[in-house]
């Protein structure tokens, strides 16, 4: 029995996913540490033991994500834009457009027939990724998890005039003194953040179905404010993390898949799993 | 008996501080700084309250009192608000008559400001919509390398390895700090490669404005010793900062104030 | 003649709560609004429209064949005025126009596109769209990259209108050539290039050119141009009779309208009220504290309230250059005898650019725009200078900081006493200036706050050096 192992590095959370032929075995999902050479390790050794598996019965290992090079165990290092968009044709073939919502990025991915045609990024400027939210949700004193719901309740949304972050941390601060209440104020920054997104992902010309994945789709109120944007239902997968270490586990999958097929040896990078120590 | 009124005070209240200076026949006797918080009102009240209980003055000996700064408007006792750019240039000029260029970094905004040889602001521009250039960065870097807000400056002139920031982007410095950390780069090269960063965005700013000598560096980003020797490498010249920087425009609103008056 | 009604007191207000200088310049929305629909109507009718943009050499050829002239950049003015170009402007992203580009152009090609996807007007189009044209003639003045090729951009969605590019140019200034060696060179190319523009417009639109009329047409604008000269005189007094917040809408009939009897008539009002003013020492505000410049660049469409925000400090603008670039008498530009209407269209465009050129090459350091600056702050008694960058308009935009800074080089006409050791000295400082930053339409570079923060800065500046002026 085969397995694939993707590990998707990124900028706030790290995901891991370890899978047989068909199904998932396990995934973990844990924060990421400046560290990601040990952090890489941990958290394969990790899933590992959940699994019980040992490393060497992995046939392939992909790694992606901000962190990718920093995977000293894998066998080849893909682009997320390549995984993630491997890991939502697997959920749903249908979707053309995938809207990915970090911590510290976005992402727009346009899909053909199941191969990335385009894509385009922010990350640049903080406003339109999750840090925008992070960081006004803390100056508003709200749990990051609660923001969403708590937007939904609002009568009448704040208008958020500032693009910046730090600009617009201090307005929401005013506005929250001012007496403008806490879900209209949240109300606002999520279509503030819903229309910079929509905004950047419309120059691939948005085609359904569309798909949102990363932190960002866990946001009940940034999704319903997208959905508003777009002017278009918004499809979110079960697992919305964990989409590029699927993709990434998959891909390996076809790679191995493919080398069978044509009778090549699998090749693989001389990698261990051991304690790693960073340069001086 | 009741005192005779014989103090002005100035008042700035900034997005991140809120500063009051006391003075006396045009010097500083007494000054507060304190963070302003959410509520500028409580900011201003605390402040102002701070400044004269140095001395032992009650509200009652001030004659009068200016505001300015981003919460300017909330200070309830000021006779006249007046914009943080002529307080800088007052403030400023009034310590170095010599200088023509001011360079304020404030928390949000950095601003040049070209002053007359009467000390008025003929022309000025600021950093714009982008927090990028401002001061704010330095606070982020400040908590995320654990290192105190006024150390940083003396830190970061231990520096003997150049490393390049890439980012432009406040909120982004701080993740970039992290991942330098983690490569195993010292705290004093991060902040080294970070005052860098911000001096060239400064240094753009400042040459659009064209900067003429004697040039001096205020604000709270001038208690920042790595900074401003940064931006004295990329302007290329000596750059005047008065002993309290971060005063300045208090100070300047102050004399204002007692011009007011006479 | 009739007696025309003017009002005892100004400012008078309008709509909205924007107040006017003048009388005229109220009347202007209402006209720009009629020629609007009345595009849109004649296209249903048949006519000919051409795309357009202003200061282009071409009004009377378009006036003289009755082609309905589509002004886009006005178009694009008319949205951000009524803060509706965010939709547009987000058309136009998503076809991959760069967020950075003219926003006049990305306004017009995101309406564009969007009308031809549709078939029709864009839902609620402001005061009913931009009618579709027959022909484009784009003309980029070498200055303005947009302006070359935006119409060109615009043929993805619209193939089958042909473009035709003029060759309308700013003639570049060297202060070691005397403008009468060069000026023959350019005429004979802007002359050749009209007969170009006229043929193309005779194939496409299937018309013929009348010559005779197109001489009374040049007759009638250059009246126009008189008149319209006459009014910037007038506005030297002391208190000044009218502002660039009126100028703003009172340049729409030299700009959109030239050669038409409409636009003449506009003209003669607007000088009459302006005499009307001065006569009685009416100002634009009761109370006149300072006088400024606007020395060139595009104001905030959706933010000509900053004119009356302003006028509330007591300052008040007595000459701008922008839209008065051309506004010169005909008298003063000594123009060549000629039968042939389009090669005196070629001199008198020529000449008016090369106005200021002998001027400019006395005082070292200078440069035509820079010389007509110091000129008119000596005529117009300016206490100082108020530029608008607009992030989008790069070309003109990046000239115009330039010309400021040089002008402080160069001219420094207000006296400060300096101290040097025990005396007094006398110093010469240029004038203070101001640069707001946001751009033509698009609000989302615009803070409210933040403008009106920078000009209390100024006039605090301005109001010091009132209270402490030196007698010399």
């Amino acid at each position: 029995m085969d397995y694939f192992a993707g590990v998707d590095i990124g900028s706030t959370m790290t995901k891991v996913v370890i899978m047989g032929e068909e199904e998932v075995v396990i995934s973990l999902v844990r924060v990421t540490t400046p560290e990601q050479r040990k952090l890489a390790n941990k958290v394969m050794e990790e899933a590992l033991e959940k699994a019980s598996l040992s490393f060497d019965e992995i046939t392939y290992v992909i790694a992606t994500g901000y962190g990718r090079i920093n995977v000293a165990f894998a066998d080849k290092q893909i682009t997320e834009i390549s995984c993630h968009a491997r890991g939502v044709a697997s959920l749903i073939p249908a979707v053309k457009t995938i809207i990915d919502i970090g911590g510290q990025d976005s992402k727009g991915i346009k899909l053909s027939g199941g191969k990335v045609v385009g894509f385009v990024m922010n990350d640049k400027c903080a406003a339109g990724t999750g840090r925008f939210l992070e960081i006004t949700a803390r100056a508003l004193g709200v749990k990051l998890e609660e923001i969403g719901e708590l937007s939904l309740t609002a009568r009448n949304p704040a208008e958020i005039s500032n693009t910046c972050t730090v600009f617009a941390e201090q307005e929401v601060i005013n506005k929250l003194a001012g007496g403008v209440p806490l879900n209209d104020i949240l109300a606002g920054l999520h279509q503030a953040i819903a229309s910079r997104i929509a905004s950047l992902v419309s120059r691939l010309g948005i085609e359904r179905e569309v798909m949102v994945t990363g932190g960002g789709a866990k946001n009940v109120g940034l999704v319903k404010a997208l959905e508003s944007k777009l002017d278009l239902p918004v499809l979110i997968p079960p697992d919305p993390l964990l989409t590029g270490a699927i993709g990434a586990a998959l891909l390996g999958r076809d790679l191995v898949k493919k080398a069978k097929n044509e009778g090549l040896p699998v090749t693989k990078r001389q990698r261990s799993l051991e304690e790693v120590k960073f340069f001086a | 008996m009741p005192r005779q009124k014989d103090c002005f005070v100035g008042v700035d209240i900034g997005s991140a501080f809120s500063k009051a200076v006391v003075i006396v026949a045009n010097q500083i006797v007494s000054y507060s700084v304190i963070p302003s918080g959410a509520n500028y009102r409580r900011a201003a009240e605390r402040v102002i309250k701070d400044a004269l209980a140095k001395l032992n003055f009650s509200l009652e000996r001030v004659v009068s009192l200016v505001a300015t700064g981003y919460g300017a408007k909330n200070v309830p006792s000021a006779t006249q608000v007046v914009t943080d750019i002529t307080c800088q240039a007052k403030g400023t000029f009034h310590l170095f008559p010599s200088v023509r260029t001011v360079i304020d970094i404030g928390d949000m905004f950095s601003w040049v400001i070209k002053l007359d040889s009467e000390g008025r602001a003929i022309s000025f521009l600021n950093s714009g919509k982008c927090a990028g250039g401002s001061g704010r960065v330095l606070q982020v870097i400040a908590h995320v390398l654990q290192v105190r807000l006024e150390e940083i400056g003396g830190l970061s002139l231990k520096s003997s390895k150049r490393i390049e920031f890439n980012t432009g982007c406040a909120v982004f410095a701080e993740t970039e700090a992290i991942s330098r950390i983690a490569e195993g780069s010292l705290k004093e090269d991060v902040l080294a490669g970070l005052h860098r960063a911000l001096a060239a965005q400064i240094q753009s700013l400042a040459e659009r404005l064209g900067v003429e000598e004697d040039c001096a560096v205020v604000g709270g980003g001038a208690k920042d010793t790595g900074l401003v020797r940064s931006l004295e490498e990329a302007l290329g010249l000596r750059l005047l900062v008065p002993e309290e920087p971060q005063t300045v425009a208090a100070f300047g609103a102050a004399l204002i104030a007692s011009e007011g008056a006479g | 003649m009739a007696e025309q009604k003017w009002p005892e007191k100004y400012p008078v207000e309008g709509k909205r709560g924007r107040k006017y200088g003048t009388v005229a310049a109220m009347r202007v929305a209402p006209m720009v609004k009629a020629a609007i629909g009345g595009a849109v109507e004649a296209k249903a009718q048949g006519k000919a429209i051409a795309y357009c943009f202003i200061e282009s050499n071409y009004d009377e050829i378009i006036r003289a064949m009755d082609i309905v002239p589509m002004w886009t950049e006005n178009y694009a003015g008319i949205c951000g005025a009524k803060r509706d170009t965010q939709r547009f402007l987000d058309k136009a992203d998503s076809l991959g126009f760069s967020r950075s580009l003219c926003t006049y152009a990305t306004c017009g090609l995101g309406f564009d596109a969007w009308r031809e996807e549709l078939g029709s007007m864009p839902p609620e189009a402001p005061w009913g769209g931009q009618a579709r044209p027959d022909v484009m003639l784009s003309s980029g003045q070498i200055i303005c990259d947009p302006r070359n090729k935006w119409y060109q951009a615009v043929q993805q969605f619209m193939p089958d209108v042909p473009v035709y590019n003029c060759a309308a140019l700013w003639p570049l200034y060297e202060d070691d050539i005397d403008r009468r060696e060069v000026e023959p060179y350019y005429v004979k190319y802007l002359a050749e290039d009209l007969r170009g523009l006229v043929r193309f417009l005779e194939e496409h639109l299937h018309g013929k050119m009348d010559w005779d009329r197109l001489w009374e047409v040049i007759k009638l604008a250059d009246e126009t141009t008189d008149l319209h000269a006459e009014c910037r005189e007038l506005r030297k007094a002391v208190p000044t009779p009218m502002d660039t917040g009126d100028a703003m809408n009172t340049m729409v009939p030299q700009a959109f309208m030239m050669g038409t009897q409409e636009a003449h008539d506009f003209y003669r009002d607007l000088r009459d009220e302006l005499k009307y003013k001065v006569e009685r020492g009416l100002g634009v505000i009761p109370e006149e504290k300072y006088r400024l410049i606007w020395p060139g660049g595009l104001p905030s469409w959706f933010a000509l309230m900053d004119f009356n925000y302003f006028w509330s400090k007591g300052a008040v603008f007595p000459v701008e250059s922008t839209y008065n670039e051309l506004v010169y008498p005909a008298r003063e530009l000594d123009l060549p005898r000629t039968d042939d209407p389009l090669e005196y269209m070629a001199w008198r465009w020529m000449r008016r650019q090369t106005y200021w050129w002998d001027k400019a090459r006395k005082r070292p350091g200078s440069e035509p725009d820079v010389e007509k600056l110091i000129t008119w702050i000596e005529e117009y008694k300016i206490d100082g200078v108020v530029i608008h960058e607009a992030y989008s308009c790069r070309s003109w935009h990046v000239g115009l900081l330039w010309q400021v800074n040089q002008l402080a080089k160069i001219y420094k006409p207000i006296p400060v006493l300096i101290l040097k050791e025990d005396r007094k000295e006398v110093e010469y400082r240029e004038l203070p200036s101001l640069v707001l930053e946001s751009d033509m339409i698009d609000i989302s570079s615009y803070s409210e706050a933040e403008t009106r923060a920078k000009i209390d800065a100024f006039i605090e500046t301005l109001e010091s050096i009132k209270s402490r002026k030196v007698e010399v």
